[in-house]
């Protein structure tokens, strides 16, 4: 077990710092000087002394790395280029609001997909079963860019039911989180479905069946208990599938989370700030990955790396 | 060619429906020069954000393109990207899983350390950073699939690889001193074609949605060049007074993606078959 843990732990120190290296880098990606790029064509040659000072870019490269780290380290993660505001207390404004979206979209993934997946395992080659197959396939299939319009085109132009973008009361939340939802649901209905059918043909559970025991109890009380296990893993790595979709859904709903705040900042080469939304997006995927691998693994002793 | 028949005729009828849909979307990309009724960035101002009529059979775009037009050079973006990247990544990660799987070792090791840590983070992610900061257009936007896409590749194919290299018939073949070139490409590779022909097509399938999320994001490919993922950018700003401008690209984007992933479903089931049923 200990050895498991501390295996998953470097796992995640090694993908962390592979993610911190690759934001470093990003700036020296930047085609041409990056300071210049940054200033605009009309910048003075003294403006541009002084800015390369000041983002420590007159250093060399191994002493630009160690500063980030150090940086990193205070939690400094630079100073926005628009506002002037420090990135991490933007990042901190925002972050409550992502955080939002996906957990309810994630919660409205799992209420469609768990009875879904369950019921379609059950009923296999089933009228219900295709259907829902043939659902979650197009599901899997429309981006979150084309499904979030339509909703919109349909539930707040054509009826009125709901706000089209924008922050404030519940009801702004429903579309967004609607769009990231089923999304998820699709890709989750065809997981659990795998996973109960492999479950359901385990002795245990023909035992279950043969002892005369009622079908509900059966499945819900045996068969679901143990076929939920992957799915817990499952969970924490489509996590980053709704970050991810978080970024446009976002920007589609004016929804003002770190996705968005990404995009505008990208908009307006506010690299600083840039840097601090990837850092920000990925170390929560990876903290919450590692997470569900410990909780899965205390869950199931049998797990080992 | 008789391989290639009988292979149609085991798919099932949604497979055929969706390699159509493939075919034609393909047809539309070769021959958008022809095909298109009109220039695709001929504006007709007067026009912007009309509905369909006789002439303009998708309506007019909001400078007064003709739509129609926009989408058949449109299936010209998404197909080029999604087979430069997906053929691409697929000869990448198969070079570096056969390696990986093949030869094992440290070089396995410090590989599969580099896919785990490349998994470990949403891979739209690291696409979307580096074009950030490289700029938009098409070598960048294909630089960062590039960059993503290998590494499924290269699991799945080490995976295989491993599993393969342990049959006695390959035993046999090393045992008998076939060189290990001889050994992977004549006799490993033939067997793990079949997922990986899955892979590929359900490979298209993200690699089609990840250009046009990019492009929606205005960081994949830049105007005047039509993207489906740009039309519906541009599209947003007119959502009220003209849904067409999204509809008709989104409808796109979602039968060609569909298609992919039917494509892939079915050749996965074909691939599953026991042994003999489908040659």
């Amino acid at each position: 077990m200990s050895i498991y843990l501390l295996r998953r732990l470097g796992l995640a120190l090694v993908t962390l710092w592979g993610v911190v290296t690759f934001v470093f880098l990003l700036i020296h990606l930047i085609p041409g000087d990056p300071v210049e790029s940054m200033l605009g064509e009309g910048a003075r040659p003294d403006e541009i002394v002084a800015m390369r000072k000041s983002l420590g870019l007159d250093l060399s490269l191994s002493e630009q790395y160690r500063n980030y780290w150090s940086d990193l380290f205070r939690l400094e993660l630079g100073t926005s280029f628009r506002t002037g505001e420090t990135a991490l207390k933007t990042l901190a404004q925002t972050y409550p609001a992502t955080l939002q979206l996906t957990l309810c979209s994630m919660l409205l993934g799992i209420m469609i997909a768990l009875p879904c997946g369950v019921l379609t395992a059950r009923r296999q080659g089933s009228l219900f079963d295709s259907t829902v197959s043939l659902i979650s396939l197009l599901g899997i299939s429309v981006p979150h860019f084309v499904f979030g319009p339509l909703l919109i085109i349909a539930l707040a132009i054509r009826w009125p039911l709901l706000p089209v973008s924008g922050m404030g009361r519940w009801t702004h939340l429903v579309l967004p989180a609607i769009t990231l939802g089923t999304a998820l649901a699709a890709v989750l209905t065809r997981m659990i479905r795998a996973a109960m059918i492999s479950e359901l043909a385990r002795p245990y559970v023909v035992t279950a069946f043969a002892k005369g025991l009622k079908e509900r109890r059966a499945i819900y009380l045996h068969a679901l208990k143990n076929g939920l296990m992957p799915v817990v893993t499952i969970l924490g790595l489509q996590f980053g599938g709704l970050l991810a979709g978080a970024i446009i859904t976002e920007t589609i709903f004016s929804w003002q989370g770190i996705g968005r705040l990404m995009i505008q900042s990208i908009q307006a080469r506010d690299y600083p700030l840039i840097q601090g939304c990837i850092l920000g997006i990925s170390a929560t995927y990876i903290v919450i990955n590692l997470l569900t691998d410990l909780a899965y693994s205390l869950l199931d002793p049998r797990v080992r790396y | 060619m008789k391989r290639l028949s009988a292979g149609y005729r085991a798919f099932s009828l949604t497979t055929r429906v969706s390699l159509w849909i493939i075919l034609l979307f393909a047809a539309a990309a070769l021959f958008s020069p022809w095909l298109a009724p009109y220039p695709y960035e001929r504006q007709n101002l007067p026009h912007r954000l009309e509905g369909w009529n006789r002439q303009h059979w998708m309506g007019y775009d909001e400078l007064g393109r003709d739509i129609l037009s926009r989408l058949l050079y449109g299936a010209r973006v998404s197909l080029m990207v999604g087979v430069v990247v997906v053929v691409g990544s697929a000869l990448l990660g198969t070079l570096v899983g056969a390696v990986s799987g093949y030869y094992r070792g440290w070089m396995d090791d410090v590989l599969m350390r580099v896919v785990d840590t490349l998994m470990a983070v949403p891979g739209i992610l690291l696409a979307i950073a580096f074009v950030a900061f490289r700029g938009p257009g098409l070598t960048n936007l294909i630089t960062a699939l590039l960059l993503i896409g290998w590494v499924g590749y290269a699991r799945l194919v080490r995976g295989e690889v491993l599993k393969v290299r342990e049959f006695d018939f390959v035993q046999g073949v090393l045992a008998s001193g076939a060189s290990d070139r001889r050994v992977l490409w004549r006799h490993i590779f033939p067997n793990i074609v079949d997922p990986l022909v899955v892979q590929v097509s359900l490979g298209m399938a993200g690699a089609v949605m990840s250009e046009a999320s990019l492009s929606f994001l205005g960081l994949g490919i830049t105007p005047p060049t039509p993207s489906w993922g740009s039309m519906l950018n541009a599209a947003r700003n007119h959502i009220f007074e003209a849904p067409h401008l999204t509809l008709f690209p989104g409808l796109a984007i979602m039968l060609l993606v569909l298609a992919f992933n039917f494509l892939g479903e079915g050749l996965r089931q074909l691939g599953n078959r026991p042994w003999g049923e489908h040659r």
